[in-house]
C-alpha cells in the first residue's frame, strides 16, 4: 500500500528512470544476440571447413608431397638385378609402415627369379594429385608407367598402373606408408 | 550482472524514500550498470561481426569449396563420357553435349546418325565408374582432374557373355560454365617412358 501514497512527481521520475534503463538494456539484448549469432556462425563454418584439407589450396606443401612421392616411387620400383642394393636402400629411404611390410614380401619374391630372368624394371610416374592433405598426412592418386625388361629371354613390356598412395611426414620428409593399386 | 542491477533498484522502488546519504550510491549503480552491460554488450557483438565476416571472407576456404565442387563435377562427368546404352543412343549423346563445353562438345555435335545407328547396331552398354580421382589445378574458373576409370562393357548379341572390364586413366580440363564445371578436354594418359 505505499506505493498508493507516492506524489506525481516521484512516478514521473520512476519513469524516466525505467525509460532510461530499459533502452540500454534492449539495446544490449540487441548487440548481445548479434555478437552471438556472429560468434555461433564462426564455430558452424570452422567445424565442417573444407580447407582443413590443404590439397592444392596449401600450394607449397602440396607440391612438396608430389615431389618427394613422385621420386620415391620411382626409387623403390626401379630395379636391376645387377644391383638390386641400390632398390633395397631406397625402400629404407623412403617407405614406413604398412607400405614396408608389403614392399619387403615383393621385393623377396623379385630376389628369387630376377637374377635367373636378368630382369630390369623402370617405373616413371606420369601424372600425380594430392587427393587429401590433413596436417603430416596425405592421401594422392598417382599414375604410373612401368617397364620391365628381361634380357635371359630378350622379352620387354609396358604397362600402365593407377595407384592410390598414403604418405606421412617423418621428421622433415614425406614418406609413403600405405600402396595400393587400383 | 543483470540480478546486481535490479535487486538494489527493487529495494529502492518498494521503501519509502531513504536518507539521501543512502540513495546517492545506489543512483550510481542503477545508473551505470546498464551502460556497463550495454558496452560488454558492444563488445561481444563487434566481436562475433568481425568473426563472422572473416570466416564468411576466408579465401581458402571459398578455393577450398571450389575444389570439392570440381571433384564432384568432374567425377559425374567423367562417367557419363563413358557410359552408353545402345538402346538409347541419342540420350547417351544428349548426356555427353550436356557435360561438355567448347571443341569437345563441338566434336560430340558431328556424331553422325549414321555413327548412332551404327552405336545401335553393336549392341553394348558400357557403364563407367570412377575408381578415384584427384584435382592437380584449379583456379576460379578451370581445374584439371585425373581420374582412374572402370569401363564395363556388357555385349547384348552375346547375352551369355561375361561383361569385360577395363581400367583407364584419364586426364580432363574443366572449365566453369554457368554455374557448372564442364569437360573442355578429356583424354587418356598413355605411357610414355623417357
Amino acid at each position: 500500500m505505499t506505493t498508493s501514497t507516492s506524489t506525481s512527481t516521484p512516478t514521473a521520475s520512476r519513469r524516466t528512470a525505467i525509460v532510461r534503463r530499459a533502452v540500454p538494456l534492449a539495446l544490449a539484448t540487441i548487440l548481445l544476440a548479434v555478437g552471438l549469432v556472429g560468434w555461433w556462425t564462426w564455430f558452424d563454418l570452422r567445424s565442417d571447413d573444407p580447407s582443413d584439407n590443404g590439397a592444392i589450396i596449401d600450394s607449397k606443401v602440396t607440391a612438396q608431397v608430389q615431389t618427394s612421392v613422385s621420386q620415391a616411387l620411382g626409387r623403390v620400383l626401379t630395379y636391376d638385378y645387377q644391383d638390386p642394393a641400390t632398390t633395397e636402400a631406397a625402400a629404407d629411404d623412403v617407405l614406413a609402415g604398412k607400405a614396408r611390410t608389403e614392399y619387403d614380401t615383393l621385393f623377396a619374391s623379385l630376389q628369387q627369379r630376377a637374377p635367373g630372368q636378368q630382369l630390369k624394371l623402370t617405373a616413371q610416374v606420369q601424372a600425380i594429385g594430392v587427393k587429401e592433405l590433413r596436417g603430416d598426412k596425405a592421401t594422392l592418386l598417382v599414375f604410373l608407367d612401368q617397364s620391365s625388361q628381361r634380357a635371359a629371354d630378350q622379352e620387354s613390356s609396358v604397362s600402365a598402373a593407377q595407384l592410390a598412395v598414403t604418405a606421412e611426414k617423418k621428421g622433415s620428409t614425406w614418406k609413403i606408408t600405405g600402396l595400393k593399386p587400383l | 550482472m543483470t540480478s546486481q542491477v535490479e535487486a538494489p533498484v527493487e529495494t529502492a522502488e518498494s521503501d519509502e524514500p531513504q536518507v539521501p546519504s543512502d540513495t546517492e550510491p545506489t543512483t550510481t549503480a542503477r545508473s551505470r550498470g546498464p551502460w556497463v552491460l550495454l558496452l560488454v554488450a558492444a563488445l561481444v557483438a563487434a566481436s562475433g561481426a568481425f568473426m563472422w565476416w572473416q570466416a564468411d571472407h576466408d579465401p581458402d576456404r571459398a578455393a577450398a569449396q571450389t575444389r570439392d565442387t570440381v571433384l564432384i563435377e568432374a567425377r559425374q562427368a567423367i562417367e557419363t563420357m563413358n557410359t552408353l546404352d545402345y538402346r538409347s543412343v541419342d540420350k547417351g549423346v544428349k548426356a555427353w553435349s550436356q557435360v561438355t563445353t567448347g571443341t569437345l562438345r563441338d566434336q560430340l555435335a558431328g556424331v553422325s546418325a549414321d555413327d548412332r545407328t551404327l552405336l545401335a547396331e553393336q549392341k553394348k552398354i558400357s557403364t563407367g565408374r570412377v575408381v578415384d580421382a584427384a584435382v592437380i589445378d584449379v583456379d576460379d574458373g578451370s581445374a584439371t582432374v585425373i581420374a582412374a576409370v572402370e569401363v564395363t562393357v556388357r555385349d547384348a548379341a552375346k547375352p551369355n557373355s561375361e561383361p569385360t572390364v577395363k581400367r583407364n586413366r584419364f586426364s580432363a580440363d574443366l572449365v566453369k560454365v554457368g554455374g557448372r564445371w564442364k569437360l573442355e578436354s578429356l583424354q587418356q594418359v598413355a605411357v610414355s617412358l623417357s
